[in-house]
């Protein structure tokens, strides 16, 4: 019964210490696990595949720094593929000014390797407030909503610009972030245009991402970190979304583990304490 | 030193701040505190200055003073107006803007309604048999039992009195709980995995304890 009672009463830090090791070991060994794509990521990756030739994809990055961990992959994963295929895009950020910097840095990175040069293969919209208003301007006319990018250079002046006017020449929406923006996408323009969305939300908004899913508002999803492993299973590349998935499997069988042995501990200290009255 | 511990300043600072921020984990200290107030000194900072450099000034200031549009200017007033609110004699100015934001908000929430919500409406009816056959497909009946259960549960004109309305609003509620069950769970695994983005930077870009790949 001692035993039980000190179970329910564990101080949490030994518990943190738990996690930090369980967590930890994956990163020094790093032991391999399958991962299978689930229809919703082969989704995504067949809406990037099928991108028409001679249209843009918008990445809407809408994360910042304190979704990094899962956010980031995801873009890294996207934008590789975006960039394999020779899709050409533009970065978009309708949350705040940051978000727009933050997908930038993972297109540099990923622009380097690929040898893809900035306004010919890919362009940085920047940041634009009054998401709701503005979209609904967007799909009209981009020119006139944009009208620069980041960088204060008028768009008229970008390679990559000058065939994309409208919501005509925009072949996919890809979504990135970290609350469920994609409603503003699928309100003024997947709604009324039909352009499809690709959504990247982290693993707190998956839950609310399968409605749409299965209503067809969204062509496919990354749910998580999950995504952007199964997304990475699919490029064929072993990068951090596979690494950090073996850590997170682990953390997952330890909660697991500690919710049984909390579970036993209450009925079984419960049961003892009634046979002992 | 430097082969097994990066010790450049923004490596190191980035460091020390995460080890400080999870000392709360611990216990309460005053250097988690410290820490918080420089994380929430900055972002603030930081956002306000991305605000002027990425907003204000190439999109309002920029065209109201280089390209003649001059009219922006009624911008700057409306924005004032919403300061109004901080005194008691003016108060009553920053409701007009407060009202043309909100009359603007709901106008074009009202246009967004249909598109988001009738792509919903029309996959709620589903067929109950597979198609071309008359075995029952087991994932629509699932849905449309948990849909209409749901919907009942929320039915508040009249009382759950009869077994017919109070039995599909109980199986409801349990659906429910599923439901948030499974959204608590994803919850969990997000803060996982950011705790993990986060021991990935110190094990590997600050103390060099494991390679890349």
């Amino acid at each position: 019964m001692d035993f039980f009672n000190r179970m329910q009463s564990l101080d949490r830090r030994i518990l943190y210490v738990l996690v930090v090791v369980v967590v930890s070991i994956p990163f020094m060994i790093n032991i391999s696990q399958p991962i299978y794509p689930t229809p919703p990521v082969e989704r995504a990756f067949k809406a990037i595949e099928e991108v028409p030739e001679g249209k843009i994809v918008i990445l809407a990055s809408d994360w910042e720094f304190g979704s990094r961990g899962e956010s980031e992959p995801q873009a890294e994963a996207l934008i590789t593929h975006m960039f394999r295929k020779g899709v050409k895009f533009a970065i978009f950020s309708t949350n705040t000014p940051l978000c727009a910097t933050v997908g930038e840095t993972v297109a540099r990175r990923q622009a380097l390797r690929f040898h893809k040069k900035y306004g010919v293969d890919w362009v940085n919209w920047g940041y634009r407030p009054a998401s709701a208003a503005m979209l609904q301007g967007l799909p009209r006319d981009i020119w006139k909503i944009i009208n620069v990018d980041k960088f204060g250079t008028p768009l008229s002046k970008i390679p990559l610009m000058q065939h994309v006017r409208n919501v005509d020449n925009v072949g996919l929406i890809v979504n990135i972030s970290p609350t469920f923006s994609a409603t503003l996408w699928i309100d003024y323009v997947q709604g009324r245009y039909g352009t499809p969305i690709v959504f990247a939300p982290t693993a707190v908004m998956v839950a609310e991402t399968y409605p749409w899913l299965a209503s067809g508002q969204i062509r496919g999803a990354l749910p998580g970190l999950r995504g952007a492993a199964e997304y990475e299973t699919l490029l064929g590349e072993a990068g951090y979304g596979r690494r950090a998935m073996n850590a997170q499997s682990w953390a997952h069988l330890l909660i697991i583990a500690l919710i049984v042995l909390g579970n036993i501990s209450y009925f079984a200290s419960r049961k003892l304490k009634g046979a002992g009255q | 030193m430097s082969q097994y511990i990066n010790l450049t300043p923004i490596t190191l600072a980035g460091a020390i701040a995460t080890i400080a921020i999870y000392s709360i984990l611990y216990r309460e200290n005053k250097v988690y505190r410290l820490f918080e107030h420089f994380f929430i000194g900055l972002a603030s900072g930081y956002g306000a200055c991305l605000i002027w450099t990425d907003t204000l000034r190439p999109k309002w200031w920029n065209p109201m003073i280089s390209n003649g549009e001059w009219y922006w200017v009624f911008a700057f007033a409306g924005g004032m107006l919403y300061y109004c609110i901080y005194t008691k004699k003016y108060a009553w100015m920053s409701r007009l803007i407060i009202g043309i934001m909100m009359g603007l908000a709901a106008g074009a929430y009202f246009r967004g309604f249909v598109a988001e919500n009738w792509g919903q409406l029309n996959d709620s009816f589903r067929p109950l048999l597979v198609k071309g056959s008359y075995w029952p497909d087991l994932n629509n009946i699932l849905f449309v039992v948990t849909l209409v259960a749901v919907m009942s549960y929320f039915f508040f004109s009249f009382e759950h009195k009869t077994k017919a309305m109070a039995s599909p609003a109980k199986l409801g509620r349990w659906l429910l709980m599923i439901a948030f069950g499974a959204m608590f769970g994803s919850t969990v695994m997000a803060r996982m995995s950011l705790f993990i983005g986060r021991l990935w930077f110190m094990f590997r870009d600050f103390i060099h304890l494991f390679p890349a790949k």
